[in-house]
């Protein structure tokens, strides 16, 4: 296996790689949209001079190809334009630099969660196979992945914040003002978030661990006479994780998804809600860059869960 | 021909044996007999509005409830749940027949068609589901049909990158090899001969992918940049219930458990057909 | 000789519950191990040696029942242990080493974690670990110790991993040692080596052994008595030098003459033609009746008891009055 930097940044190329052709891909398919972005935004009976300043501003009378290029010459460095109509023009970077910290925030809290979820279920559910305790984890789990993550929202909303008054039903405090009150105000939304997530994990790390507890390393290590639980901890556990990770990047792609309409539900500041009020705004630029940040974001996620699992796995890393 | 009889016959058995694909027929074809027909027998229609009865709970009269125009929340429901299946489905198997398509054609060709496929295959994968959709909609508008666009863009990949592993695997069976010498053409090869010894896991996505594909539309149209009012999907009528949640929970409630309901049964009935699939992949239907 | 046997078996039987019904493979196997003996258990594949080594040890998966009149080790009774009582017997008094070594590691551990783990397995503690495995890697002959201490399972050779686990073995030191065809995965020359590995240590060690292998050549050059198997019984049980100068059991004789044969013993190779029987409806009378060239009518009817004494006993009606 080549050196470590070399893979790492190996992989950090293509995954920038793929954000540029991705980034490119999406700017393509939106300005093939039809409809003039200047009289969309101004409306129809704007004047023409107030459409000719705009068409200037945002470099709408050049030739696609060049606008291609400034449009990626800025992301490059950061800057993916003005937004058209949501924050009345200021740079899409800022809103961005406010927003990514909230999402990435709750995005880490809800997969925390999950995984700490699914750890437990999973294990319990693979220790007992068979039992009332399996069939009653399974059957969570299979629930849920059933139930719509927003649906869930407004469950918990109705039985933690209304019903018993433990946690907040709307507004969320960024972890930059306060990490505790960012927690508290943020557990409902990543637990709605979690729980599809954990339901998924855990029927994975479940089969995972019954098909690693097959393995003849772990008769061997039985017939060595290893207590049950350090058998567990260090050949069936310790082995069944790689799988088990995979699957959870794998899965960002379509949890990532949850955060969006969460975000609305709760009125949490976040990339999300930036994204859907720009597409009700009629936003472009807004709805692009966001696009291409969650892209950027499920890649970087990718890259770090292909890391984790090279480094614990000898195979790989040696 | 025999031999196919004989082991379809086998497959009703082990299917019937497997109590979570039991299940999830079941649970699937209430919820599809309920969309189907469960509106005509409802006393009332989608829209019909009964004024005097604004925001009333569940009751023996509506056991869903009404809506804020008094309209029978149980009637909308069933409306609703054949618009998101429809547009689930359909959707889902624009998804499967381009993709699979695409699949075999990148598997079996290999070279130039397999890279490009491929990666644009993993490019539509890297994008999270949801966000695409969403994207999506913002491109081509909203309504019902482009849910449907924006499902199947979302699923493409996934039914590309099965089909591709999957032909990769049968490729080198014996009787494809014979339908190559024989000189059949390659269409035919592959709709003929390999397509129906990849199907098993196919369906399986594909069941697991309408419940998916009634999530994303629920999603879009509970923001309301999917299906628009006055046609009733799940995610519209929840949307409506959103509005006076604290007045009317049970509208929203009530949608929720209907979707949760109907995934929980196409996702048993994906599990079910994939614990029956799972030795029987092997097999296949040799000619 | 009556010191007590270090392995006592009677009528072991094996049986794997299935959904379709439930399949004897280890049919009334009756064993007996002296101190510093080595037992050869001779069969083809699926002839259930293997099962055999394995519900010994109670190693077997959750759907196998395991069953027997008698199981003692050392003159103890183990049959009644429970789980946490009979774990506490392996790897100290008894220890199996596995056909495919590479496999019998923790692919996620390097070798160094195995041998500690080893070592306080056996006296508790990890005190002077490092010492007494990298002597022991020597021991069996491993060239530069502290180098392959570092490695993990996926860069040794089988061969060398096969050393490894027999160092490991050795190091617990137990009464008795199931080998499962331990050289059957190796390639030729490294086979030799590990052979003559067993022959050198085989003197040190006041282990006994169980030594399952389907190469009868191989069990002539290691064993003092074999036990030849077919279809889950023991058919011919006796010390390999009147095994081989006058096997009773015509299977026996078909693997005896294949072994001389090879061996360039003048012998032709006489193929045993057939296969073994389908133990989920097994025919009745002697199961390797359909097979046998001497086989009389009855055979095909009631199956044979064991005829003999305890130093030499066939499962055949041939040798009936012997």
């Amino acid at each position: 296996m080549p050196k470590p930097a070399l893979y790492i940044g190996g992989r950090l190329i293509g995954a920038g790689l793929t954000v540029l052709v991705g980034a490119v891909a999406v700017y393509v398919v939106m300005r093939a949209a039809p409809g003039d972005p200047a009289l969309a935004v101004l409306g129809e009976n704007a004047r023409p001079d107030a459409v000719a300043a705009f068409r200037l501003k945002h470099h709408l009378d050049q030739p696609f190809w060049s606008q291609l290029a400034i449009w990626l010459a800025g992301l490059a460095h950061g800057d993916f334009g003005l937004s058209l109509t949501i924050a009345g023009g200021i740079p899409i970077a800022e809103l961005i630099a406010l927003r990514l910290p909230v999402t990435a925030f709750v995005g880490l809290y809800a997969v925390v969660i999950a995984v700490l979820i699914s750890l437990a279920l999973g294990t319990v559910a693979a220790l007992r196979r068979g039992h009332a305790v399996d069939t009653i984890a399974t059957s969570v789990a299979v629930l849920g992945i059933s139930m719509p993550d927003f649906w869930l929202s407004y469950m918990l909303v109705f039985a933690f914040a209304l019903g018993w008054r433990l946690f907040p039903a709307y507004g969320f405090i960024s972890p930059v003002e306060s990490l505790s009150s960012a927690l508290y105000s943020g557990f409902l939304p990543a637990l709605a978030i979690a729980a599809p997530m954990a339901a998924v994990f855990a029927r994975m790390l479940r089969t995972s661990l019954l098909e690693t507890a097959g393995r003849e390393y772990v008769v061997a290590a039985r017939s060595f006479g290893f207590s049950p639980g350090f058998v567990f901890r260090h050949y069936v556990f310790r082995n069944a994780l790689i799988p088990y990770l995979t699957v959870i990047g794998l899965q960002i792609r379509y949890l990532l998804g949850g955060v969006v309409v969460i975000e609305r539900i709760f009125g949490i500041q976040g990339m999300g809600s930036l994204m859907v009020d720009a597409a009700f705004a009629r936003d472009y630029p807004t709805v692009l860059a966001c696009t291409v940040v969650f892209l950027g974001i499920v890649l970087m996620v990718n890259v770090a869960v292909d890391l984790v699992c090279v480094a614990l796995d000898p195979r790989r890393s040696t | 021909m025999r031999a196919r009889q004989q082991q379809n016959r086998r497959l009703a058995r082990a299917f019937l044996a497997n109590p979570t694909a039991v299940t999830g027929a079941g649970i699937t074809l209430i919820v599809l007999l309920a969309a189907g027909l469960g509106a005509t027998l409802m006393p009332y229609g989608p829209g019909e509005a009964d004024f005097f009865n604004l925001i009333s709970p569940p009751s023996w009269v509506h056991p869903f409830g009404t809506d804020s125009f008094g309209r029978d929340v149980l009637t909308r429901v069933m409306y609703g749940a054949r618009v998101s299946l429809a547009i689930s489905a359909a959707g889902v198997a624009l998804a499967a027949v381009i993709g699979t398509t695409a699949g075999m054609i990148s598997a079996y060709e290999g070279g130039y068609a397999d890279l490009v496929l491929m990666r644009v295959a993993d490019l539509l994968f890297a994008f999270p589901a949801f966000v695409l959709a969403l994207f999506l909609m913002v491109v081509l508008g909203y309504g019902s049909a482009n849910v449907a666009l924006a499902i199947a863009l979302t699923y493409l990949p996934i039914f590309a990158r099965l089909a591709r592993n999957m032909t990769l695997l049968v490729r080198e069976e014996p009787y494809v090899e014979a339908a190559r010498l024989m000189a059949q053409s390659t269409p035919r090869i592959l709709l003929r001969e390999i397509l129906p010894n990849i199907a098993a896991p196919l369906i399986v996505q594909a069941t697991i992918g309408i419940a998916f594909g009634i999530i994303i539309e629920a999603g879009l149209s509970f923001l309301g940049i999917g299906v628009q009012p006055p046609t009733p999907s799940l995610g519209v009528i929840m949307a409506d219930g959103r509005e006076y949640f604290q007045r009317g929970p049970w509208v929203l409630t009530m949608t929720g458990l209907a979707i949760s309901v109907a995934l929980l049964g196409l996702n048993l009935l994906g599990d079910g057909l994939r614990d029956l699939m799972d030795p029987r992949l092997r097999q296949g239907v040799s000619q | 000789m009556s010191a007590t046997p270090v392995l006592e078996v009677r009528d072991l039987r094996t049986r794997f519950e299935l959904h379709g019904g439930s399949l004897e493979v280890v049919r009334g196997v009756d064993l007996s191990l002296a101190p510093g003996e080595v037992l050869g258990l001779i069969g083809e594949s699926g002839s259930g040696k293997t099962m055999t080594g394995l519900s010994i040890l109670r190693l077997l998966p959750q759907n196998a029942r395991v069953s027997s009149a008698m199981l003692r080790l050392g003159g103890e009774d183990i049959q009644a242990l429970g789980e946490a009582d009979f774990q506490a017997l392996r790897g100290r008094r008894m220890a199996m080493i596995f056909q495919n070594p590479v496999g019998a590691l923790n692919p996620a551990k390097r070798v160094a974690w195995h041998l500690r783990e080893i070592a306080r397995r056996r006296r508790g503690d990890t005190s002077g670990w490092a010492s007494a495995a990298a002597g022991a890697l020597a021991e069996v002959g491993i060239p530069h110790p502290e180098r392959v201490l570092r490695l993990y399972p996926h860069q040794l050779s089988g061969g060398m991993a096969q050393r490894i686990l027999i160092a490991m073995v050795m190091a617990l030191e137990p009464d008795l040692i199931i080998a499962d065809e331990p050289t059957t995965n190796l390639d030729n020359i490294v086979e030799r080596q590990i052979v003559g590995l067993f022959r050198r240590l085989r003197g040190r060690l006041n282990s006994s052994f169980l030594f399952i292998t389907h190469d009868m050549a191989l069990a002539r050059i290691l064993c003092d008595r074999i036990a030849v198997m077919y279809a889950g019984e023991i058919v011919e049980i006796g010390s390999t030098r009147e095994l081989f100068a006058a096997p009773r059991h015509p299977y026996t004789q078909g693997l005896v003459a294949t072994a001389m044969a090879l061996q360039g013993r003048g012998a032709r190779l006489k193929e045993i033609s057939g296969e073994p029987p389908n133990l989920a409806a097994p025919p009745p009378g002697c199961l390797f009746a359909p097979r046998c060239l001497q086989a009389l009518p009855r055979c095909r009817e009631i199956a044979p008891p064991a005829y003999g004494d305890a130093a030499h006993r066939v499962r055949c009606y041939l040798a009936e009055g012997t």
